[in-house]
């Protein structure tokens, strides 16, 4: 067990020290995410999260909230017949997440533009994302078909970048308060998701930490979403009844209506 | 504060909004016997609802709708049950052999291409046909025109067939073949093109029937009433995409709309009908052409949709 232990800190070390970014060594990071789970009830309509915390005063924050991993099939439009778009063919993303938000602060919005090089090597971003996703079949043009996956994605709120979206507290001696809100959109789909930030100084992240936040319906939906996954047909014949009694009700109320006249 | 979130859909819809879509899909459905879907699933899908979803809510609405038709119609004494049920029979036969002709056509790879196509065509000749032959008819007297159809070459073809049965409702006489072939027809355009066919059911039964169209309407919500019960306890138990939350507020909208609709459509003449639905039929077309031949905002999408 415990050389078990030590191999394992021994191949973290040495993972740490390839990576370029990661020489310095990494500061854990306190950070409060507010609320902690995210509970979908019959009013949910989208939720913003907070989240704050402490990083080195000359460094700057990135906050990041990512879904599991999954590999979705998407029809591919294209053009027939040289005039007509329509769905041509399917392509799988392999490993994509299925939510990807990313808030940076303003400096490190400007330096995503202005050093793109060194941003591209942290391996924060949507370009990260690219480089770990396989498209199939492999002869479609992985580039072009991932530009129009994030952009599908973005449409639904469930990819994005906001700019500027850190904001900055007092510092005190060398930390400084940190604080973001990740605003969660109204399809966000059930399930755990990651919610990070780092610490980045020079282009290089010094300091990060991570807590998990679950995704779950609650209530009415709840109930409704066990009964119509667990028991489908039973499910369709009440709707199914309510909807002709429904029917019945208001053919009814509307000839009262009439003959009342 | 509107906003109610729905675990199937899994999305969050303004329930006034829906409420509005209802009413108004309602209106039209009362109006014109058709069940609409081939409007409220695209409209759906505009408030985030996923495509698969939009249409089997869709269906289960449909049947309160056209319940609530269904009545207000056989209280006017529009609905030829006679007429309908051997429709029905068709159209299930129909669906059936429609659902398999999808699947052949998925195997070979072309199978949306040949739906969006069918979509555009069927909707552009029954729009134009209809639209053409209802000008007609507000133009010329009445008497001419029956005169006319009396002598077509299908209507000798039609009275050469055999158990020729007469349709009280409807007043014609008719074999039984016919609505049972046409309703086989439409099932099958309908299951390949994934609606409720009421669209091309009401041509069909003004053109190739010969029935009165306030008979047609109310014989159609008829049909569609037995159709998407089918539908909506299919895709209840075998896809799990019937959004009942969702389709109880399109349905309270839709069943005050199609009451509303059914006294409308008893105030306009046959011909007046007919080209107003021939109208937002041609739209409807337009709006599908326009989707065909301009370029998408993403070129992607999530399977399911049209």
């Amino acid at each position: 067990m415990l050389k078990r232990f030590f191999a394992g800190i021994i191949v973290c070390l040495v993972g740490l020290m390839g990576h370029p970014e990661f020489v310095d060594a990494m500061m854990p990071l306190e950070i409060t995410v507010e609320p902690n789970q995210i509970l979908m009830g019959i009013t949910y309509n989208g939720l913003k999260i907070s989240v704050s915390g402490d990083i080195p005063a000359d460094s700057e924050a990135l906050v990041r909230m990512i879904g599991r991993l999954e590999s979705p099939t998407l029809k591919k439009k294209g053009r027939a017949l040289g005039v007509l778009w329509m769905n041509l063919g399917a392509v799988v993303f392999h490993r994509v997440p299925s939510v990807f938000l990313l808030y940076p602060s303003k400096a490190i919005t400007e330096y995503l533009r202005t050093e793109r090089e060194r941003w591209l090597r942290l391996g924060l971003g949507f370009e990260a994302l690219k480089e770990e996703a396989e498209v199939t079949p492999a002869s479609e043009d992985k580039e072009a078909l991932f530009h129009e996956f994030i952009r599908l994605k973005q449409r639904a709120g469930l990819y994005g970048m906001p700019e500027d979206a850190v904001s900055y507290g007092k510092t005190e001696g060398n930390m400084k308060s940190f604080s973001s809100t990740v605003a969660l959109p109204s399809d966000l789909p059930q399930g755990d998701y990651k919610i990070e930030a780092f610490a980045i100084k020079d282009g290089s992240i010094v300091a990060s930490a991570s807590e998990q936040i679950k995704a779950k319906e609650v209530g009415l939906p709840a109930i409704l979403s066990s009964l119509a996954f667990d028991h489908g047909a039973l499910y369709g014949i009440l709707a199914v009844l309510v909807a002709i009694f429904a029917g019945i009700l208001t053919g009814a109320i509307f000839r009262g209506g009439k003959g009342a006249h | 504060m509107w906003h109610l979130y729905l675990p199937i859909a899994g999305n969050s819809v303004n329930i006034i909004v829906i409420f509005a879509m209802g009413g108004f899909v309602g209106l039209l459905s009362g109006i014109f016997g058709v069940g609409g879907g081939f409007l409220m699933t695209p409209l759906l899908i505009m408030v985030g609802i996923p495509p698969t979803v939009a249409a089997a809510s869709d269906s289960n609405q449909i049947v309160g709708a056209s319940t609530s038709g269904t009545l207000a119609h056989y209280r006017l004494g529009n609905v030829d049950f006679k007429m309908g049920i051997l429709l029905l029979i068709g159209g299930v036969v129909g669906g059936t052999v429609g659902v398999q002709i999808i699947k052949v056509l998925r195997h070979m790879g072309n199978a949306d291409f040949l739906i969006q196509i069918t979509y555009v065509l069927m909707l552009g000749f029954v729009g134009t046909y209809m639209f053409m032959e209802s000008l007609q008819g507000l133009r010329k007297t009445k008497v001419a025109e029956i005169t006319f159809k009396k002598e077509s070459r299908y209507a000798l073809i039609v009275k050469r067939l055999p158990w020729q049965t007469y349709f009280e409702k409807s007043g014609v006489t008719l074999s039984i073949l016919m609505p049972l072939i046409l309703g086989v027809f439409v099932g099958i355009l309908a299951a390949i093109m994934g609606v409720g066919g009421g669209f091309i059911m009401v041509p069909v039964m003004v053109y190739l029937l010969r029935m009165p169209m306030h008979v047609v309407v109310g014989t159609s919500l008829f049909q569609i009433l037995f159709t998407c019960v089918d539908v909506t306890i299919m895709q209840a138990h075998s896809n799990h995409t019937v959004d009942f939350v969702l389709a109880l507020i399109l349905l309270i909208g839709s069943t005050l709309g199609a009451q509303f609709g059914a006294k409308i459509s008893k105030k306009l003449k046959g011909d007046q009908l007919k080209i107003i639905l021939a109208s937002l039929v041609l739209v409807v077309m337009v709006k599908m052409l326009l989707g065909l031949l301009l370029k998408p905002h993403v070129l992607l999408a999530y399977i399911g949709g049209h």
